[in-house]
């Protein structure tokens, strides 16, 4: 059956065919020393796009509960509607945002949670069978996930977490109040959305994947250490999938083992992504206009950008925040307690974790300045940018360029003006750093 | 001068106590005795723990200026703008003379501003507690317990012991108040309500700011006088309830009321949400109790149970004898925004004429605005 043009399939269908096409370029390139990793990343996208469409024609539940496994582990295919919004930049983004403003619908939260509804009501992207709606990240994804949920029917469960670090802190009330919401949620589903039961065997296995997957990304964030840097911008940049994502995680652990040996090379060869030789080096924090490419604009000017900053990863990345499987206090958390710690994401805490991370990275990756893109509708982020500045500036001496903008929608973007305070800021960046060096040296 | 002249005097006082020209009074006069005052920005911090530490619980009114350069160091335009209006506020020196705060984290527009404000050490005592967004048993003991907490760090900070006494005094001082400010709002069922939408905002943003005894006090007093009191509209027939959030200028009340419009019941935390439910006395535990109001409600549209906030505007429609209602949603303030969309699925299926604008904190665009609700009026009259 050509499933071409079914509502709901729409988006699942383009992606399908891009995978296709990329799996195609890179197998049909002949150069031996092109980067062979990729090509596992793309089969994992293109599988997981095909079964969910296999699961929405087939009637099996596609569902979204919190980050982790749960999600498979209850026997549904993950729906990821958010993420898959983050890839409709360029005009299809322009087209949903004329539906919002035409609908009045919210178009002054994040670019991704607005495209979403139109995204949904449109019937580009399958509907799911049960939503867990949540405060873990930040209050827009919490809001679009509920009216996904009100306006579509869905039935969902809302887990509510603390504001604070309790994975940090090991705080085992917290602990135990987002774990027994998840044993509510649950006993929810299984009472609600037929054929899902959960399978704690399975939940282990996903998690033992989970962990062994961010094993590989913390072995990554050392290399990013490495200067030059040899990875692009726009690889910095890949939002994290988590191997319990795809149809096939051990596949998952065998793309990032094969990933990170392949930056290991480049690493010992001496690789620079920045051209003709690396001056400079940004962390990227929060979003970025992604139609505009900045990434290799900044690489031509010999700017690298070892990492991003957004929502935990980092944290994950250099071991500050606990993964899948790690101890706490000393023992190891049942699979539901597990889930219940990965909800703390460093967006729902407080914001000193957020600045906190900021400045670890920064001294990690030896980085020189931060461009802090302030996504229109990111209160979370937003909000801070002028406190993860002001610190930047007193605890490292390194300068930061808070720059506003929309990370999909490109009808208002005023590319000259982005540019050129992007130009500015290397120039003040760099003279910075002489002037640390030239302190260093005295 | 008459009696009833006299009660309309002490009624206006009362109505414009939250006025930029009058709001700092309480709590100058609260400090002059030596004690402490905390602003909050919310209707979730329970007030009756503040107030049984000695200490008065201050609504925050951000700035009403058409301008935040202060806050906008720290916060985009792009923001909750009532957030960034109480930054400014702070900024400028305005609330210099306020003690403390505490927020409730409602949203990341709060929980970030919470934490510039923690950040700046402005004022000297911050503190951020604990709310579910959503309401079972199992959350409402994580509230409880967020409300020991509270007592906790009030008692720290002052180096007094809160007691069980003391809280049920406090209760009961807040049931009353609530209660008179229920019975003012049953004057609104009228034919011809005895209050103004626009008033109705005033009184309550002034019991939020005065010691509540003394609100109470003038308010019982001008309770007989508001039973035979008609309010001033120009159209009484055209009834409409008002949704909106951190809404404390009574201008744009009046201003949908000068288009025609009753304004005889609101949906703001800063009118019924405020004073809606008792604390239930008499209970073993009042700390409990007071968990239970402060949860057992339907709550801002911060809170998950968009389906029951709807349920009660669509009983108070019916019980306001409401034509339409007007929502004028803050501009960039995301709640609102998203319930829109169901708000109008739902008020659809029910017949009720409802339209969502966006408004700034302080009083802008005016004439937009006006047009806008004038069409509606008119629509809903035609209707």
């Amino acid at each position: 059956m050509n499933a071409q043009g079914i509502a709901g399939l729409k988006y699942l269908e383009k992606e399908i065919a891009t995978c296709e096409r990329r799996i195609a370029r890179i197998k049909g390139d002949p150069d031996p020393t092109k980067p062979k990793s990729n090509v596992l990343l793309y089969e994992l996208e293109r599988d997981f796009r095909i079964e969910q469409r296999e699961a929405y024609l087939s009637g099996k539940p596609l569902g979204l509960l919190g980050l982790g496994p749960l999600t498979r582990a209850m026997g549904m295919v993950p729906w990821d509607a958010i993420m898959a919004a983050d890839r409709t930049h360029g005009s299809e983004a322009t087209r949903y945002f004329n539906i919002i403003r035409k609908g009045g619908m919210p178009e002054h939260t994040c670019d991704r949670c607005s495209v979403l509804i139109p995204m949904m009501s449109e019937g580009d992207f399958p509907r799911p069978s049960y939503l867990e709606t949540s405060n873990f990240e930040c209050i827009p994804v919490y809001l679009a996930h509920l009216i996904m949920a009100e306006t579509m029917d869905v039935p969902h469960f809302h887990v509510d977490r603390p504001f604070k670090n309790y994975k940090g802190e090991l705080d085992d009330a917290s602990l135990k109040f987002v774990t027994d919401q998840l044993y509510q949620m649950i006993e929810d589903i299984e009472a609600k959305v037929p054929g899902c039961k959960y399978d704690e065997d399975y939940m282990i296995e996903l998690q033992e994947y989970n962990r062994q997957y961010l094993q590989y990304f913390q072995q990554l964030w050392e290399l990013k250490a490495a200067i030059p840097c040899p990875l692009s911008g726009r690889e910095s940049f890949r939002e994290v999938r988590l191997a319990d994502m795809y149809p096939d995680p051990k596949k998952a652990v065998e793309y990032m083992r094969l990933y990170v040996e392949e930056v290991g090379d480049k690493v010992a060869k001496g690789v620079s992504a920045a051209q003709p030789e690396e001056k400079l080096r940004l962390l990227w924090s929060v979003a970025g206009p992604f139609y505009a490419d900045p990434f290799s604009w900044l690489e031509q000017r010999g700017v690298a950008i070892p990492a991003a900053e957004m929502t935990i990863y980092n944290g994950w990345f250099s071991k500050r925040e606990a993964i899948w499987g790690d101890p706490w206090k000393g023992r190891k958390l049942t699979p539901i307690e597990e889930e219940a710690r990965q909800l703390d994401f460093t967006w729902g805490r407080l914001g000193q974790p957020w600045v906190d991370t900021h400045i670890n990275s920064c001294k990690d990756l030896h980085l020189d300045g931060i461009i802090y893109f302030m996504q229109w509708g990111c209160p979370t982020s937003n909000n801070m940018g002028k406190v993860v500045a002001d610190t930047a500036e007193k605890e490292l001496g390194i300068p930061t360029l808070l720059v506003e903008g929309r990370m999909l929608e490109s009808s208002i973007f005023d590319s000259k003006d982005f540019f050129s305070k992007l130009e500015d800021f290397i120039a003040v960046a760099e003279a910075r750093k002489n002037d640390r060096s030239k302190q260093k040296n005295s | 001068m008459g009696l009833n002249q006299e009660m309309e005097t002490r009624l206006q006082t009362l109505i414009r106590s939250n006025q930029p020209e009058n709001r700092m009074k309480w709590l100058k006069e609260w400090k002059a005795q030596g004690k402490k005052v905390i602003g909050l920005m919310d209707i979730y911090v329970p007030e009756e723990v503040i107030s049984a530490a000695g200490i008065l619980p201050w609504r925050i009114t951000g700035s009403w200026d058409d301008s935040d350069p202060h806050a906008a160091l720290y916060r985009p335009e792009m923001s909750c703008r009532y957030c960034s209006h109480v930054l400014e506020s702070v900024l400028s020196g305005t609330l210099d003379q306020l003690d403390g705060f505490v927020c409730i984290p409602v949203d990341d527009d709060f929980k970030r501003l919470w934490d510039v404000l923690h950040y700046l050490k402005k004022p000297p005592m911050t503190y951020i507690m604990y709310l579910p967004h959503s309401y079972s048993e199992l959350t409402l003991g994580m509230w409880n317990k967020s409300i020991l907490e509270l007592k906790q760090v009030l008692e720290d900070w002052t180096g007094k012991t809160i007691s069980d006494d003391a809280l049920s005094e406090q209760i009961a001082i807040y049931n009353r108040m609530r209660g008179l400010l229920r019975q003012v709002y049953e004057l609104r069922k009228r034919p011809v309500p005895a209050l103004t939408g626009a008033e109705a905002l005033g009184l309550v943003t002034a019991a939020r700011i005065m010691p509540r005894e003394e609100f109470s006090n003038e308010l019982e007093a001008l309770l007989p006088y508001l039973r035979e009191r008609r309010g001033t509209f120009r159209d009484s027939s055209c009834r409409v309830l008002v949704c909106s959030e951190y809404l404390d200028n009574p201008a744009y009340v009046q201003l949908v009321e000068d288009c025609g419009a009753a304004v005889v019941m609101d949906e703001f935390d800063t009118g019924s949400k405020y004073f809606w439910g008792q604390v239930e006395v008499g209970s073993q535990n009042p700390w409990e109790a007071l968990g239970k109001r402060y949860m057992d409600r339907p709550g801002t549209s911060r809170m998950e149970n968009w389906t029951e906030q709807i349920g009660q505007i669509r009983d108070w429609v019916k019980e306001y004898n409401v034509r339409g209602i007007v929502e004028l949603r803050q501009l960039y303030s995301l709640p609102l925004a998203y319930r829109f969309l169901i708000m109008k699925k739902e008020l659809a299926a029910a017949n009720i004429p409802y339209v969502s604008l966006d408004r700034e904190y302080h009083l802008a665009q005016t004439g937009m605005l006006s047009t806008r609700v004038e069409a509606f009026l008119e629509m809903i009259k035609g209707g």
